[in-house]
Order: C-alpha cells, then sequence, then structure tokens
C-alpha cells in the first residue's frame, strides 16, 4: 500500500533502508536465528579475551584479578627467544602457505585426468587414509623411515650414495622440511576432496565450448579448470593468510626433540609450554589474543588487495 | 513458499526451546555431600554403632564422599573397572560409605581449572600436584585442617612423623595432606644395567668406576658384536620422552655417579652448584662423551622415545643401560620370557652400580619423602571431621592394605570367572596375612599383574604411606617384600647400595610464578645443549660445546634460582634438625 | 572428463597419462604403505610387536587386540552414539551451512557483507575453553546430546566453501524463479541444493568425519557416561601414555607401565576407527568424482 504512492528517490534514508528491509525479508528472516546462534555461541564467549589483561586464576573472576594491562604481551615479546619462535613460526606457516597448498590443487588437478574412474577412486580413498593416523602412530612411522637405522637411510647406505646415516631427525636444519612433507602426507588427500567438489561443479558444457574452440587437454586445464576454481582457491588461500602465525602444535611435540628444539619451537609451542601448562592462563590467552589481531589484519588487508586485484574478496 | 518458511523457524524455534528447557530438566554434577551426623570419633559411646573386622567404626548413616581424581587421562582395564565395583561393594557393604569420584580423560590440571571456574568443585580434591595445591590455598578454597586431624586423625600424623612440620606453612597451619608419604630407602630408583649371562661371559669383572663400567661394556660388545638375528649393537643408547626418566628434571641425575645430588653438588657449608659448573657434572658428560666418540652410541640416542628405544632394547641391539632401575625389566626379559624360544633364566639384566674414584659418594637415587600427590578438602566440605576420619582410616595397616593392595579373600578373575585371585585376607578378629600364594608369585616374578586389576586397589586413595609398617617387612607395594627371597632385587640392593639419599630438604615446594618461569627456562636450556656437548666430534669441541653451554645455563638466570634453593636447602635442613 | 568424446588425444596427452599414472601409483604406495603398517600391527601379538620389525605381515598373528577392544561393555551403545551424532551433525551441519552459504552469496543481499564479516571474525577470535564451558553449563549442555550438534552448527569455513560454490551458479536461473513469485527457501531447496551436490557431499563429508572424529567435547560435557562416544573409548585408549609423562616416582611408573596397553592395541583402534569411513567414503565420493551437467537439470 505504502510502497506504491511514494517516490522513493526522494524519500528519507529512513525509507530507504526500510524498503530494503522489506524486500528481502525472506532473506533478513533466515539471518535472524543465524544472528542469534552466533551472537551466542561466539560472541558471548570472546569476554574471555580479557583474561590476557588480568592475571587470572581459574576460581576468581576475571574482573576479581590483578588488572596488569600489557604485562603478558610484553614479557612474551621480550624473551630472549622470541625472535627465534616468530623465525620458526613463519618459515613453516609460509611453507605450509605455499607448498602445503598448491599441493592439493595440484594432486586433484593430476587426479581428474585419470580416465578410468574406478581407478580415480581408489587412489582418492587412498590418499586420505593418512588424515586418520593419529600424530603419535604418524610420529613412529616418520622415525621408521627417517632414523639412523630407517628405512631411508638404510636404502641410501645400501646403494652407497652415503657413508653414514643422515641425521633427519636429530639436525635443526633438516626439522622444516621433515615437518613441511609429513604434514603434507597427513593433509593432502583430505584437502584435495573439496578441490575435486569444485572441479566437479564445473559446468561440462563449457569443456564442449572449449574442445570446439580447439583447446587441447592443457588448454582446457589452463582456461577452463583453473579460472573456474579460482575463487575457491583464492579464499581460501586469504583465509590461510590469517593462521600465518599458527605453524603446528603436537606435531613438534612428537617429530621434534631437544636437539631439534631451536628449529621447531614455535609461538604455540612455547606458550604451551611456558603458559597452559604451568597454568598461567593469561600468557596463553595473551598469546592467542596477538595472533588472532595480527592474523586477522592480515586477512582484512589481503582481502581488500583480492577485491582490487581479482574482484575477489571474502567479505 | 510459507509452508517451508514456517516449518524451518518452527525447528529452529523448538532448538532454541530445547535447549533452554534442557538447561531446568540436567543437573550439571552429582550432588555434594551434605551429612549433618556426628563425626566419628574414636571415642564414641553410641552402642548402636558397630566396629567392622577392619576396625573401622561404621556409621549409622551412610558417608557419601565426593572427590574430584586430578591425575587426568583415566582410563581402566577392564579388570579395573571389575576392580572398582568390587571396592565400592566392600565400601558400602562393611564400611557404610560411598565414594563418588569424578574423574577426567582430558588433562587433569585443565579440568580441575574448569571446575574452579564453573564453580562446581567438590568437596575432596586429590591425587593433585602441589602447584595445584598452592593455588587453591591462594583462592581461598581449602579449609584448614590442623584441629580435625587432632581429633580424628592421629594415624595420619603418626605416619608423617617427623616431616610433619614440612607440610606446614609459615603460620603453622595445614591445607592439605599428602599421598605417599615417606620413602623406601632401600629400593634404588635409578641404576646402570648390565646383562647377566653376557656378564658372566667375560668373566665377571668388578666394576667400580664409571670407567669400569665403559671397559666391561665394551668388552662385552666386543665379545657379541652382533645380535642372535644379525644386526649391529650400540654399548648405550638414551630416550628422551619422557624426559625425566633418564635425567631427572633438573638434569644431572646420572651425575650422581659422580657425586652429585640430583643436579646439585652439595658443599660442606651446605651452598650449592648446579651441576655444569662442576667438576662431575663435566666429568660426566665427558664419560657420555667417550661412547659417542667410540661410535658405539645409538646416533638416535637423543631422538628416541620410550617405545623406540625399548624396540632397539628388546631386539638385544643395546648392550647397556643407564635410568630407571626397572626399564631394562620392562624391555627385557619381561618380553624375552614371552617371545624368546631360547629364553633362560640368566638372560636378563642385573643393576650394577658404581662411584667416580673422585666423588666422595655415589648419590645415584635422591628420595623424596614428600609424597607425589595431595589431597585438599575444600570450602564445600559440609563437615570435615568425617572426611578426616575416613582418611584416617587409610593411615591404618588394614587400611593401607585395602586400598593400596586391594580387597580382601578370593575374587574371581575377569578372564576366568573359575579362577581365583586373592593378596591378602583379614578375619573377623581384625588379624590379617599376606596371601602365600600370591607371596610365592611376586618373590618369583610370575606374579599376574594385570589380572590382579579386580582387586580394586589405588582407588580413592586420599592418604597413603611408603615407609615399611610396624613389622618391617610389608608396605603398600606388592613386589617390593621379602627382597631376601628374591635373588635379583637381594642383588639390586646389594649392588646398589651407598647410592640413596635423602632428598627432601632439597626440594623446592614454595615457587612463585618468576621462579617457576626461571626454572622452565633453565630446564629447556640444560635440555637443548648437554646433548650437544655428548655428541662433540673431539675434545677441543668438547671443551668449546661445554662453556657454550655454562654461558646458556648462565643466561637463563641460573644464579638467581641457586640462590633460592639454597636458601630453601638451609631452612630445609634447620628445620627438619 | 578425460575420455569424454570431444577431447583429443594427442601424443602428448598419453606421455602425460604415463607418467601421471606412475607418479599416482608411487604416491598411493606412499600413502597406503603405513596403514597397511598399522593393520598389520594390530593383528600381530602386543609383546612381540614391541620388538619392531612388523612391516606388511603380522609376525605373530592374533585377534587378541580386537578383542580387549571389543570386550568393553558399552562399546556397543557408544558406536550407536557416533552414528546418531554423525547422522544429525551432518544432516543439520550440511543444511545449515548450505543456507548461510546461500544467503551470504546473494548478490542483492544488503546484509551480505555483514554476515560474512561476522562469520570470519569467529574465525579468528576464540574467548577461550573457559567461557565456553560456562555458557555450556549455563545452557544446560553439560550430559546431553544436544552439545554435540547445536553449538557446531555453522562455520565461517564452510560458509566460504559453500558461497563460492554457489556464487558460480547462474543467477539468471534465481532471478527467474523470483520473477515466477518463487520464495527464497524455495529457490535454495528446489534450485541451489540439486546443483550443488559436489559441494554439499564435500562438506558432508568433513563435517561427518569432524564428528565421528570428535572426542574433547565428549571428555568434557558428557560426565556420567550416558553420552559417550566411540571416540572418546578409543582416545582414552590411546591416551594412556600420555598419563605416564608426569610420573616422576620410578615405581609408581613401572607399575603404571605395566597396565599400558600395547601400540598393537593402538593399531587396532585406529583401523576400528577408520574401517566405517572408507566403507561410507564411496558413497559420497561418487558425487564429486564424476561430476554434474548443469545444462540437464535445467532441461
Amino acid at each position: 500500500m505504502l510502497l506504491h504512492h511514494v517516490d522513493w528517490r526522494r524519500a528519507g534514508k529512513f525509507k530507504r533502508i526500510w524498503k530494503s528491509f522489506y524486500t528481502q525479508r525472506q532473506l533478513w528472516l533466515l539471518c535472524f536465528p543465524i544472528i542469534v546462534w552466533i551472537l551466542l555461541f561466539a560472541y558471548y564467549p570472546m569476554y574471555g579475551v580479557l583474561m590476557a589483561f588480568f592475571n587470572y586464576t581459574p576460581g576468581r573472576e576475571i574482573f576479581q584479578s590483578q588488572f596488569v594491562g600489557l604485562a603478558h604481551f610484553k614479557r612474551f615479546i621480550s624473551n630472549p627467544v622470541f625472535m627465534q619462535l616468530l623465525r620458526n613460526t613463519l618459515a613453516m606457516s609460509s611453507l605450509g602457505l605455499t607448498i602445503g597448498f598448491s599441493a592439493p590443487i595440484i594432486f586433484s588437478l593430476m587426479l581428474t585426468e585419470i580416465g578410468h574412474v574406478r581407478i580415480k577412486k581408489l587412489v582418492q580413498t587412498i590418499s586420505y587414509l593418512p588424515h586418520f593416523i593419529s600424530w603419535v602412530v604418524a610420529g613412529s612411522i616418520v622415525f621408521l623411515l627417517l632414523s639412523s637405522d630407517g628405512v631411508i637411510n638404510s636404502l641410501l647406505i645400501n646403494l652407497d650414495l652415503t657413508e653414514q646415516s643422515i641425521p633427519f631427525l636429530t639436525r635443526g636444519q633438516y626439522y622444516w622440511a621433515v615437518y613441511t612433507l609429513a604434514n603434507l602426507w597427513k593433509s593432502l588427500g583430505w584437502s584435495t576432496i573439496i578441490y575435486l567438489s569444485a572441479i566437479a561443479g564445473v559446468d561440462e558444457e563449457l569443456y564442449q565450448a572449449g574442445a570446439i574452440d580447439g583447446l587441447g587437454r592443457l588448454g582446457m586445464v589452463r582456461y577452463i579448470t583453473i579460472p573456474s576454481i579460482l575463487p575457491t582457491i583464492v579464499l581460501l588461500w586469504i583465509l590461510g593468510i590469517g593462521g600465518i602465525l599458527n605453524a603446528g602444535f603436537e606435531q613438534h611435540l612428537i617429530l621434534g626433540n631437544p636437539m631439534t628444539q631451536n628449529y621447531w619451537d614455535v609461538l604455540d609451542t612455547y606458550s604451551y609450554r611456558y603458559g597452559i601448562q604451568l597454568g598461567y592462563y593469561s600468557m596463553g590467552t595473551a598469546v592467542s589474543l596477538m595472533k588472532s589481531i595480527i592474523g586477522f589484519s592480515l586477512v582484512y588487508m589481503t582481502n581488500r588487495i583480492s577485491r582490487r586485484l581479482l574482484d575477489l574478496a571474502l567479505f | 513458499m510459507h509452508v517451508r518458511l514456517l516449518s524451518v523457524l518452527l525447528v529452529f524455534g523448538l532448538i532454541l526451546a530445547f535447549s533452554v528447557g534442557c538447561q531446568s530438566e540436567t543437573t550439571t554434577t552429582k550432588p555434594v555431600v551434605t551429612t549433618t551426623t556426628k563425626p566419628i570419633t574414636t571415642t564414641t559411646a553410641d552402642p548402636r554403632l558397630t566396629i567392622n573386622r577392619f576396625g573401622w567404626t561404621v556409621p549409622a548413616e551412610t558417608l557419601t564422599i565426593t572427590g574430584y581424581n586430578s591425575s587426568g587421562n583415566f582410563n581402566m582395564s577392564e579388570e579395573q573397572k571389575q576392580g572398582r565395583a568390587n571396592m565400592d561393594k566392600i565400601l558400602l557393604e562393611e564400611f557404610n560409605v560411598i565414594f563418588n569420584m569424578i574423574t577426567t580423560d582430558g588433562n587433569g590440571t585443565e579440568y580441575l581449572n574448569l571446575l574452579l571456574a564453573s564453580g562446581e568443585y567438590p568437596e575432596v580434591i586429590y591425587n593433585t600436584s602441589y602447584e595445584n595445591v598452592l593455588r587453591l590455598i591462594d583462592l581461598g578454597k581449602t579449609k584448614e585442617l590442623s584441629a580435625a586431624l587432632e581429633a580424628y586423625g592421629q594415624d595420619i600424623k603418626k605416619a608423617i612423623g617427623d616431616l610433619y612440620p614440612l607440610f606446614l606453612d609459615a603460620e603453622k597451619k595445614l591445607w592439605y595432606i599428602p599421598i605417599g608419604v615417606g620413602a623406601l630407602m632401600e629400593l634404588p630408583d635409578w641404576s646402570a644395567h648390565v646383562r647377566w649371562d653376557e656378564y658372566k661371559e667375560i668373566g665377571s669383572p668388578k666394576i667400580a668406576t664409571p670407567d669400569d663400567y665403559y671397559n666391561v661394556i665394551h668388552q662385552i660388545l666386543e665379545r657379541f658384536p652382533k645380535t642372535p638375528a644379525g644386526e649391529s649393537r650400540y654399548a648405550l643408547s638414551l630416550f628422551n620422552r619422557p624426559a625425566d626418566n633418564v635425567t631427572g628434571p633438573m638434569g644431572g641425575s646420572l651425575a650422581g655417579y659422580w657425586g652429585i645430588k640430583s643436579g646439585w653438588k652439595v658443599a660442606s657449608d651446605n651452598s650449592l652448584t648446579y651441576w655444569p659448573f662442576t667438576e662431575g657434572g663435566k666429568a660426566m658428560t665427558k664419560w657420555f662423551n667417550r661412547f659417542w666418540t667410540a661410535g658405539t652410541m645409538d646416533p638416535d640416542a637423543f631422538a628416541n622415545n620410550f617405545d623406540e628405544w625399548k624396540a632397539k632394547f628388546s631386539n638385544e641391539r643395546i648392550v647397556g643401560a643407564i635410568g630407571g632401575w626397572w626399564i631394562t625389566y620392562s624391555a627385557g626379559h619381561e618380553v624375552w620370557r614371552l617371545v624368546d624360544p631360547n629364553f633362560h633364566e640368566d638372560k636378563r639384566f642385573v643393576q650394577v652400580g658404581f662411584k667416580a674414584p673422585e666423588a666422595e659418594a655415589s648419590y645415584v637415587t635422591g628420595k623424596n619423602k614428600y609424597g607425589g600427590s595431595n589431597t585438599v578438602i575444600t570450602d564445600k566440605a559440609q563437615d570435615v571431621g568425617r572426611v578426616i576420619s575416613f582418611i584416617n582410616f587409610q593411615a591404618t595397616e588394614p587400611g593401607l592394605a585395602l586400598f593400596n593392595w586391594g580387597v580382601p579373600g578370593k575374587l574371581p578373575t575377569y578372564k576366568d570367572p573359575n579362577t581365583k585371585i586373592r593378596i591378602w585376607d583379614i578375619d573377623e578378629s581384625g588379624a590379617w596375612a599376606f596371601d602365600e600364594t600370591s607371596k610365592e608369585q611376586l618373590v618369583s616374578e610370575t606374579f599376574d599383574h594385570p589380572a590382579s586389576g579386580v582387586l580394586g586397589f589405588g582407588n580413592y586413595v586420599l592418604f597413603s604411606h611408603v615407609n615399611r609398617w610396624a613389622d618391617g617387612v610389608h608396605c603398600v607395594w606388592g613386589n617390593q617384600m621379602w627382597y631376601e627371597l628374591n635373588p635379583w632385587k637381594t642383588l639390586l640392593i646389594q649392588n646398589m647400595n651407598g647410592t640413596i639419599y635423602d632428598y627432601t630438604p632439597m626440594v623446592l615446594r614454595q615457587k612463585s610464578e618468576s621462579v617457576v618461569l626461571l626454572e622452565t627456562a633453565i630446564i629447556d636450556t640444560w635440555r637443548q645443549n648437554w646433548p650437544l656437548a655428548v655428541q662433540a666430534k673431539n675434545d677441543a669441541e668438547f671443551e668449546q660445546l661445554w662453556t657454550a653451554f655454562q654461558n646458556a645455563i648462565k643466561a637463563a638466570g641460573i644464579d638467581e634460582y641457586t640462590r633460592i634453593v639454597e636458601e630453601n636447602y638451609k631452612t630445609n635442613i634447620t628445620e627438619l634438625g | 572428463m578425460k575420455n569424454a568424446a570431444y577431447i583429443k588425444r594427442t601424443m602428448s596427452g598419453t606421455v602425460f597419462d604415463t607418467c601421471n599414472g606412475l607418479f599416482l601409483f608411487l604416491f598411493t604406495m606412499l600413502m597406503v604403505y603405513p596403514f597397511l603398517n598399522i593393520l598389520a600391527l594390530s593383528f600381530n601379538n602386543g609383546i612381540d610387536a614391541a620388538r619392531g620389525g612388523i612391516y606388511l605381515w603380522p609376525r605373530m598373528f592374533t585377534t587378541s587386540n580386537y578383542e580387549y577392544v571389543f570386550s568393553n561393555k558399552t562399546l556397543l551403545r557408544s558406536a550407536g552414539v557416533s552414528v546418531l551424532r554423525v547422522v544429525v551433525g551432518t544432516v543439520t551441519g550440511v543444511l545449515a551451512n548450505a543456507l548461510l552459504g546461500y544467503i551470504v552469496s546473494c548478490r542483492n543481499f544488503h546484509g551480505r557483507k555483514m554476515m560474512r564479516l561476522l562469520f570470519i571474525i569467529t574465525m579468528y577470535f576464540s574467548g577461550g575453553l573457559i567461557p565456553t564451558y560456562l555458557l555450556m553449563i549455563r545452557l544446560g549442555f553439560i550430559n546431553s546430546f544436544h552439545v554435540y550438534w547445536i553449538p557446531t552448527l555453522l562455520s565461517a569455513y564452510y560458509m566460504i566453501l559453500t558461497s563460492s560454490y554457489i556464487q558460480n551458479l547462474p543467477e539468471t536461473l534465481f532471478e527467474s524463479a523470483r520473477i515466477d513469485g518463487a520464495s527464497e527457501l524455495y529457490i535454495f531447496s528446489r534450485i541451489v541444493m540439486p546443483l550443488s551436490v559436489p559441494m554439499l557431499a564435500c562438506i558432508a563429508i568433513y563435517i561427518g568425519v569432524s564428528h565421528w572424529n570428535a572426542w574433547f567435547d565428549v571428555s568434557l560435557y558428557s560426565k556420567d557416561g550416558r553420552w559417550d562416544t566411540l571416540q572418546i573409548i578409543l582416545y582414552r585408549l590411546l591416551n594412556q601414555a600420555n598419563a605416564l609423562a608426569q610420573i616422576l616416582e620410578q615405581q609408581r611408573l613401572m607399575e603404571r607401565m605395566r597396565t599400558i596397553q600395547p601400540q598393537t592395541v593402538r593399531a587396532a583402534t585406529t583401523i576400528i576407527v577408520t574401517v566405517p569411513i572408507i566403507f561410507i567414503y564411496p558413497f559420497f565420493q561418487r558425487y564429486f568424482i564424476s561430476g554434474i551437467t548443469i545444462g540437464a537439470v535445467k532441461g
């Protein structure tokens, strides 16, 4: 009724907002429970980050504890190994964002090139099996392969490629490679599932049109497949950038040992050893908050760049 | 379609309603104890109360105690589950006591924090570390116990004995009860090992010094360079997880053979020096370095975890061992007995001790009498006296027997209900005795430990002491009695004689946050630097790495830490008299 | 796709196929070998296995490891709870995340950016364990089944996946349906969902497996054991070694070591956890291995 008689271009801002709500009311109605859900389960507990600014002890309310401001942050940053922790963290997460990120994509493209559907399914199924092996078990497998008496060293010595066994597990310089490969082995198959499903969503007619235009198989991958799944790739990568200060935790406790510690000690393992494990929650929360702020800022900036360059954005 | 929209909204609405509704239905934890009857005293005049065969005065109303077991990672085998049921049964029937145990599958301290944060902790928190106890005291959630102990806990006091002043705070108040207080001063915890049959093969030469041990191991290696399967052998190997199991948390337990007490050199004026700055510590590292430069040490010695070390050991690939006294049992003859077709009695490792010539004594095993964990009665407890009287029972000999040996009498095993197992028995008059068959099995080391889980020992232990009982023979550990009947144990005690000392005064218990961080940093530092020195390629490199090690420890703040430990030591010495 | 009639067969293509095949063969060997190793271990005697040297076949065959796991009396009920959790959690999760993905990919929807931002922030910021735990208590989720699926219903990650997939779908389909008077829910259920089957299959797998594997929330919220899942029972077995790390007293350590189940039981539990997934997976796999034709749906 109201809608018909008013000239909306000259109507006030409020009326315009009301109109947009009204026309899209169905979507807003659907959003409402979702907003309630996320406010309750995700935003309400966020008051916990305040722990980082107090000397919080469980058993006492946050505000009853002593307020220390940025003390925990300062202490964490000024500890002598901080730069080393940062170095290790960035090194391993960078490897993850490059090698670890691109491998599943390449693997899924290779998978789609397999002709027999049965073989394709079999290979794909086998590839995700390591995902189900816990890190404890995976660690013993790594040891089996890389220890001084392990499979790799025995092979190398038998083939006369080396005289003495290579200390893969006790020399720090090898650690980043060992970690990246172990992580890749464990997560590759699982991560390809998403890319396979994205590739599967590409309309077959596009390939038919491409064939008519004279594209070979490589051409189809370059000009049809990849551009079609590019949004998924870019968005997942932007999300991944936000996790640049996360570089594993459990893996290091299992794959690492004191000999390689100055290569595997990352922000999380340090904060666990000196924070949570000793019961100092506040320190752990402070480190976590720092990572959150830095991570999200990176995501925000990368998102803007992506919107400008590629017209793809997370939000 | 509107119907669809409506149904979606309905579903969401239902969900919300559900969650709110559930709130009023479910209770979050088991009810907390509230009993209001008079506390039990040993001089009760009430004729209605009976005394059961264990000497416990059975209360008229069921005593319910709820306790949180903070040990975490809680898991019971099928035998243990049955054992717990058996224990619950006897507690209810003969004691009129119900014990509600709260446990967690994850980290015990993490869950304790959640209980504290939500305010739903029970009246008793036990099996908890001293750090947690200090935190609970700080939060004001613990009840003071000296009065209750005086009235109802005389047996507890007797069991703690001379150590009692060490458990009081500065104002002479008692806020917790230790579990496992005391020590078996003749049982060594750590030792070096050599294989008995191989040792006899080379003529059983005397091992008195570290160099003797080195030579003996290498003689054996020369004599038997390969395993029966043809694989190469190493003289020595180590494992780094659990780390403290080889070297102790502060490192340098291995230096005990060189006269260092758990990482500290004690001077005559009671001043302390941390082991990297002592001759003994350096000598110990150099000794390990000898193995390394000789090429007979396992290259993965610092990468192995226990399972990996055990795998090599069980395949006879390692000739010698240094560490806990039992590791060669678990990885050695206990495995070989079951899988080796050529097994014979002598194919086992025995413990040997030695002493560096310049050391005053071989301080290999430091006995800490404080106990392994603690019990706290929280402010949720309505009647501290009753809880203390229950704990007091656990300090008496029938109580120790019940909770640490298990339920008395013959019980069917889990796997075969027709087979019965019994560790001890107690008759109506209160006279108790250890079962002869089990005693024989324990002495001959053929006792079926997993099957004994049906006896339900180890549950609900709120207090215990590990000293010998009044008769000087029995103790809470089933397999640590009658050494004289077990030739291997006798050998163990004999060989390690003189290596055990009382470490209690040196234990630093009161730690502020900065001290804890200091300690963690020092532990981190020695764990990273000591292996480097051990793996030096030659003398020059060793000196360089040793100095680097010392500098790293200095940078981690050892001077401040030493000062604090020393102060604590001197205070404790005075207090213990 | 490779064998479709319109693809030309070339020499380089065949070479590539051979190399691809070879590489993938080696690759699968690398992936499957550890699993076969674990399978072999699970059928081996525990004490014998501790000596190492088991590669592809058990040396001392026994089914005692499986017998030990299955002797747990509550195993059947826990398996039932696990299945219930996976079914409820996956159905609700897929529907909810797909709906959310649809909402935030409607090009003209003004709340799009806000909703996305709202979710993405939660990917990086979190209050931690204690506030979440207190919230669950307040909602009455302790010892309740609902704690398994309600708090994890929606996720920013799945929102990104579904929305970027749906954005690829031709908007004209939706527009014409709107013009015809269809409600958003109709468009979602009748148009979007059928076209998004590969993506739905993918997140169904992810959500389903994450529910199947979850144990931490079970250990926190299922206190009286009523809602124990299969995973928590198996986790208890797998995690025994952790408990020992804290014990320093040699006597206690030795006694506890005696009760620990050997790695062969751990291997058996890994197999028990993985095998159901391997059986169910092919039902979902076919949706994203073969691909679909939008044209066919249109017609």
